[in-house]
């Protein structure tokens, strides 16, 4: 068994030269279990048991094999304001091209990242002087590389009984079973999604039958009176198509633009997160049951125009 | 013939409910005739005028409209002949309470596919003729019974039809307007239009040149003015 290390990710350019200073960020935090070299040596114990004002080991993406070679020194800034202060950084290693690495965010969507834009540190400057907490927090996914798929049984109850030790209860799976796990719960969220879909399409076909029933019913006279001008039941119906299409336009526009409001405005943190969800083919499935909406809302209504007798409806006034 | 019906039965209903309105009634209609239609409630009177009208078809029989059988047509086709060929002017008045009186005159010529312009100095002719060209612009529910039905009049001018049927006209009117209206409808009959009223009352009778007097169902007189 071996255990995962801890990954920084410096915000740098691929251009950048090597004496210059670069700022550490947090921003993106990430774990990962293996990577393969093309020079130098991993990351081993020793290296996560050194202080910031210890040289720190690190591996370098395949995109700056050019730049930087083995036993390069460079400095990057920590923290920020007044607290910031600088961590002397020294390549151990240089990752292979295409080398990946699993995310403990999005590990399950998007299964590997390409490392060669990448630096590999054992840990961040911050964390090592760190609250306890904060560093509980970002070690909430921890991925271990089994040299055998036998063990896990083994190290499940390990993990369980250090756990138990500690006061904590941590969920040990293999990702293959984290995997099925989402993919269920993906299913899951899509049937409920749809029936909380499914559940407001009728409530809103039932409101707008109702709506245009009853407008029809206050209308018969202007209807009849229309009729007996030269209106055809066919323009009758037209007319109260086009204005079922207006009603449900209008809240579908106005729908879409609440709640792209509410994602633009959603944050998260301090950062504005935007969950991408408003795509052209969410429009296009927005006109699809916008248009079924109107072809539902409009067979009662239609059907009704249809059975108006003429002679009945300007008759009294 | 102008208008011809031959042998018309309308029943409404079915089984046990089945109501006989009109029974085998057959009547032929001359261009410029100005025809009074009489009868008790239940008579079949507005049932005959819906028949004239497109407004219903007939159970059995045929009626044909300028020599042609309007019987079997389908409902554009009706409301097609009820656009271009009959105007109606209702107890009433049949105005859309909501509109305008410029826009209540102007609902025949809409679906004539005319010119706004035209549409506009064609309304405002008529609206003109009645005396009602300043009240274009204001609200059906603000105007008198009177101005109602001079309000429908004009929207039964402005269509420019040959046949005008009028049901019980007079009826929500005092004397004064009922007789105004009388006239007026006596005026379009000299400008060659077929005028056919609905009346109870023998006096708006008295200004037509024929009368026809319908029981049960069934014409019991039809009488022409000065024809013994």
């Amino acid at each position: 068994m071996k255990i995962g290390n801890r990954v920084a990710h410096f915000l740098c350019d691929r251009t950048v030269e090597k004496w210059l200073n670069f700022r550490l960020s947090n921003t993106i935090y990430r774990l990962f279990s293996k990577f393969q070299l093309l020079k130098g040596r991993k990351l081993n114990k020793k290296d996560f048991e050194k202080t910031n004002k210890d040289v720190i080991p690190i591996l370098i993406g395949y995109g700056y094999h050019n730049v930087f070679h083995i036993g390069d020194r460079f400095q990057a800034l920590a923290g920020l304001g007044e607290n910031a202060f600088f961590v002397t950084y020294e390549v151990v290693g240089i990752l292979e091209k295409g080398a990946k690495w699993l995310s403990a965010n999005d590990y399950l969507i998007d299964y590997a990242n390409e490392l060669d834009r990448f630096f590999v540190a054992p840990y961040f400057p911050e964390e090592r002087d760190g609250r306890a907490m904060d560093v509980a927090v970002r070690l909430n996914n921890l991925f271990l590389q089994l040299s055998d798929k036998k063990d896990f049984p083994y190290v499940k109850k390990i993990i369980k009984q250090k756990g138990q030790e500690l006061g904590i209860y941590p969920t040990v799976k293999t990702i293959s079973n984290e995997m099925k796990d989402y993919q269920n719960n993906t299913k899951q969220s899509v049937r409920f999604t749809l029936t909380v879909g499914l559940f407001f399409v009728a409530v809103t076909l039932i409101g707008v039958i109702s709506v245009t029933i009853s407008s029809i019913q206050a209308r018969k006279y202007d209807i009849g009176v229309m009729m007996v001008t030269g209106a055809s039941k066919h323009d009758i119906g037209r007319m109260v198509v086009m204005e079922l299409s207006l009603i449900v336009v209008t809240s579908a526009i106005i729908g879409v633009m609440l709640s792209y409001w509410t994602e633009w405005n959603n944050t998260f943190f301090e950062h504005n997160i935007r969950l991408q969800a408003f795509t052209w083919s969410l429009y296009v499935k927005i006109m699809v049951v916008s248009c079924f909406i109107i072809l539902i809302s409009s067979l009662i209504p239609l059907w009704s125009v249809n059975k108006l007798a003429l002679r009945n409806l300007v008759e009294g006034g | 013939m102008f208008i011809e019906l031959q042998n018309v039965t309308k029943i409404y209903g079915k089984d046990e409910y089945a109501t006989k309105a009109l029974n085998q009634v057959s009547l032929q209609i001359e261009q410029g005739e100005f025809i009074a239609i009489m009868g008790p409630s239940g008579s079949g009177k507005s049932t005959l005028l819906n028949i004239i009208g497109c407004m219903d078809v007939p159970t059995e029989g045929v009626y044909r409209l300028e020599g042609k059988d309007v019987t079997n047509l389908n409902d554009k086709q009706l409301s097609d002949i009820r656009n271009k060929k009959l105007s109606f002017i209702f107890q009433h008045f049949a105005l859309m309470t909501n509109f305008t009186v410029f826009e209540n005159v102007e609902l025949p010529l809409l679906k004539r596919n005319m010119q706004k312009k035209l549409r506009r100095e064609k309304v405002e002719y008529y609206l003109n003729k009645l005396g009602i060209f300043h009240l274009r612009q204001k609200n059906i529910s603000k105007l008198s019974g009177g101005q109602k039905q001079r309000v429908a009049i004009a929207r039964a001018m402005v269509a420019e039809t040959d046949i005008v049927l009028a049901d019980e006209p007079t009826g929500s009117l005092d004397r004064q307007n009922g007789q105004q209206v009388m006239e007026l409808l006596q005026q379009m009959n000299e400008e060659g239009k077929c005028i056919i009223v609905i009346t109870h009352d023998e006096k708006i009778a008295s200004y037509a040149n024929r009368m026809i007097y319908l029981s049960d169902g069934c014409i019991q007189l039809d009488k022409r003015k000065g024809v013994v």
